[in-house]
């Protein structure tokens, strides 16, 4: 076997496992206890440096052009804007009260904020920082999503149990599904027919139609060994290229394997506890799953479904955005 | 103020509007737009303030309820459904069975009873409420959940014996099973005390001593001081024990038993450290976010009866909106049935018992604030120094 042969198979078998493609990741986690936003490099899986914020950081999401990542900060009632390149907080955006997640619009211009104190959801400039519009929603707004032409918005809200669904445009209320009880997360499928929504304490999620507005179907999940009310689903990731799902299960401390189009549970990989939310790198070869109660994030690599590393961070960790 | 005949047939028109409603031309059975829950409770001697920052109309267990229907209506909006809160409050003196079976003989009806355990017990064993729902939303008491369990009622707060449990699983956990008891006089803290003992021959702890707390409060001849004595003398038992258990409902003579005793023993039951549905400083599971909109609405903190009739509207609620019944007789089936949960900032969604109609919920076990003494002592500010003493260090 020749040298060049030798190296060449062992790029192969890097890229094969993830490992070199990974590296180019950098991952920003949000700590709620700490106030601070955790930066790790994805080559090393060492800490970078730990961004000072306001106070109980919680959402978190990277800009489509991976210069801005913008943090919620509620306890301060603003909108921390991180700058990738120098690491610093340069400019902050007022939201309204008690932000506690956010969504961009695939465009990167608009900013959508879960005001959870007052049922509001708040459409930001994200340049200028106006505001451009409010939504009353219900109680305890949550995640919300945008999908990919920025015609179709959901927010959920916790206490409501609802999916409510808006017109970015006209910033008008079109539907509100119940949903089961307290859904925290929502994201449109790669093909944007479909929302998941995940419900904490009802356990489930709740998979709708976005031209219906009906549920289609509900996945549960049965993880062995974990009492059902501990399953409490959180962060979804799709993976495209395989038609798979990753749902976050927090008290189960596992994440959950998906069949996108089956809505098969596949299988269970075990993370720390109170797994939160999940961040994949660009190449989808890398999965991160942010354990709330533990103060880490496992990464997990994709194809095998295997952990792969267990990374500390701050105290609480909440929320990450990964830039490749 | 209208005569109460007349607010009772104002109630009664009102409660029943959704039935009304529930009836189209055809027939057939529509769900109503508007539900109407009756809140239900008596009227109680206004009782002395622990202090000036407490509201002198405290209205607890009717804020919590009116609470539950204001966040059923902010999601009720979005689903074309209105809840409403017929109060229905009678004084101490009035014949509280009589006045119900006038309300629920031509229909029954979605009730949240914020009654003592006697009162509970007579409005549910009434003939004409047979057919009705009523959440239980304030009493503890073990035989309403066992021999007297009747199957109209359901309960939201855990009862002794859930409490006594959560308390006694803890303390020996700790190693901290040799007990006294101290118990009141009153029949929740009768309840609690059995429900203690019995707690105690489950988990393997043991009662080494008993005694009932000398009554405190209006009438009572002891000065503050000679009660402290008193507590003091009963705590000095030749048996060693690690944990002074405490029923006292009322809150008087209770409070003063930590910090009274002659060893320096823990105080847990219903003061020091309590088995409790709620605690306004709770903050875990969105609970901090739900402490908050209470306290806006409100103008104070969240209390557990308060807690006890939010939780009865939000099972109602779930009935109506996610089960889509109303009618009494349907909710009973809903809320027994393997559908029906309820989320309560609990971590994990609540069931009913379907032996006791208890709902199954994790129990906090929270601390006190209570004030025991100033520093320095009285005699001792009558002396040169006085606090300049105090602050003098050792050194």
């Amino acid at each position: 076997m020749t040298f060049t042969f030798r190296c060449l198979l062992m790029l192969f078998l890097l890229i094969d496992q993830g490992l070199i493609l990974a590296r180019a990741d950098t991952l920003f986690v949000s700590d709620e206890r700490d106030n601070l936003v955790t930066v790790l490099d994805g080559a090393t899986l060492k800490t970078v440096k730990s961004i000072p914020v306001g106070r109980r950081p919680r959402g978190i999401v990277i800009t489509p052009d991976f210069k801005e990542v913008l943090v919620c900060v509620g306890d301060d009632n603003r909108i921390d804007v991180i700058d990738t390149a120098t690491l610093t907080v340069t400019r902050s955006l007022n939201p309204g009260p008690d932000p506690e997640t956010l969504g961009l619009s695939p465009s990167g211009r608009t900013v959508y904020i879960a005001n959870e104190d007052d049922s509001m959801l708040s459409m930001l400039d994200r340049a200028s920082g106006k505001l451009l519009g409010r939504i009353a929603v219900g109680i305890e707004p949550e995640g919300v999503a945008v999908n990919a032409d920025e015609t179709i918005g959901v927010v959920v809200s916790e206490s409501s149990s609802m999916a409510h669904f808006f017109d970015p445009r006209s910033q008008k209320l079109t539907a509100n599904v119940l949903v089961d009880a307290r859904p925290r997360v929502v994201e449109f499928t790669p093909d944007q027919q479909l929302v998941w929504v995940a419900s904490e304490v009802g356990g489930t999620v709740a998979v709708i139609n976005t031209t219906s507005k009906e549920i289609v179907h509900k996945i549960s999940f049965d993880v062995p060994g974990v009492r059902s009310e501990f399953v409490q689903p959180e962060g979804i990731r799709f993976v495209p290229d395989i038609d798979t799902a990753f749902v976050a299960l927090g008290r189960a401390n596992h994440v959950a394997v998906v069949d996108r189009r089956t809505y098969e549970v596949k299988g269970y990989i075990e993370v720390g506890r109170r797994v939160w939310q999940l961040g994949l790198s660009k190449d989808a070869h890398t999965l991160y799953a942010v354990n709330g109660l533990t103060n880490d994030v496992s990464v997990i690599d994709v194809p095998t479904r295997k952990v792969r590393q267990t990374i500390s961070v701050g105290k609480l960790p909440w929320g990450i955005a990964v830039k490749p | 103020m209208r005569p109460r005949a007349q607010q009772f047939a104002t109630v009664l028109m009102a409660a029943f509007a959704g039935t009304l409603l529930a009836q189209n031309g055809s027939g057939e059975t529509v769900h109503p737009s508007s539900v109407t829950l009756v809140y239900l409770s008596r009227e109680a001697p206004q009782g002395t303030r622990g202090s000036l920052t407490e509201p002198v109309e405290a209205e607890y267990g009717w804020l919590g309820a009116s609470f539950g229907v204001s966040e059923l209506n902010a999601n009720g909006r979005f689903l074309g459904k209105r809840f409403e809160l017929e109060k229905v409050v009678v004084s101490p003196q009035e014949d509280l069975p009589k006045q119900v079976r006038r309300l629920l003989s031509a229909h029954p009806a979605l009730v949240v009873a914020d009654l003592s355990a006697a009162d509970l017990l007579a409005v549910a064993n009434l003939s004409d409420a047979q057919e009705s729902v009523i959440i239980d939303a304030r009493t503890s008491d073990d035989a309403l959940r066992h021999r007297q369990c009747r199957s109209n009622v359901f309960h939201t707060l855990p009862g002794w014996e859930a409490r006594a449990n959560a308390l006694s699983r803890f303390l020996v956990r700790k190693g901290w099973h040799r007990w006294v008891l101290l118990r009141g006089a009153t029949e929740d803290d009768l309840g609690y005390a059995s429900a203690l003992r019995r707690a105690a021959a489950l988990t393997g702890a043991v009662i080494v001593g008993e005694s009932p707390l000398p009554t405190a409060g209006a009438g009572n001849p002891l000065t503050q001081a000679q009660l402290d004595t008193r507590l003091q003398a009963m705590t000095r038992i030749s048996a060693p024990y690690d944990v002074i258990l405490v029923c006292d409902s009322s809150d008087v003579t209770g409070e003063r038993v930590m910090f009274n005793t002659v060893a320096s023993r823990l105080v847990a039951g219903t003061q020091g450290l309590t088995a409790v549905a709620w605690d306004p400083q709770f903050r875990d599971f969105a609970a901090r976010g739900f402490a908050y909109r209470f306290a806006k609405f409100a103008s104070r903190e969240m209390s557990e009866r308060d807690f006890g009739n939010w939780l009865a509207v939000a099972v109602l609620g779930e009935a109506v909106l996610r089960g889509g019944v109303y009618q009494p007789a349907a909710v009973r089936h809903y809320l027994l049935s393997s559908r029906f949960s309820v989320a309560a900032f609990k971590g994990e969604p609540l069931t009913f018992d379907s032996r006791s109609q208890q709902l199954r919920q994790p129990i906090l076990l929270f601390g006190p604030k209570v004030l025991i003494t100033l520093m320095p002592p009285e005699a001792q500010q009558e002396t040169a120094g006085g606090c300049d003493r105090a602050a003098v260090s050792a050194g």
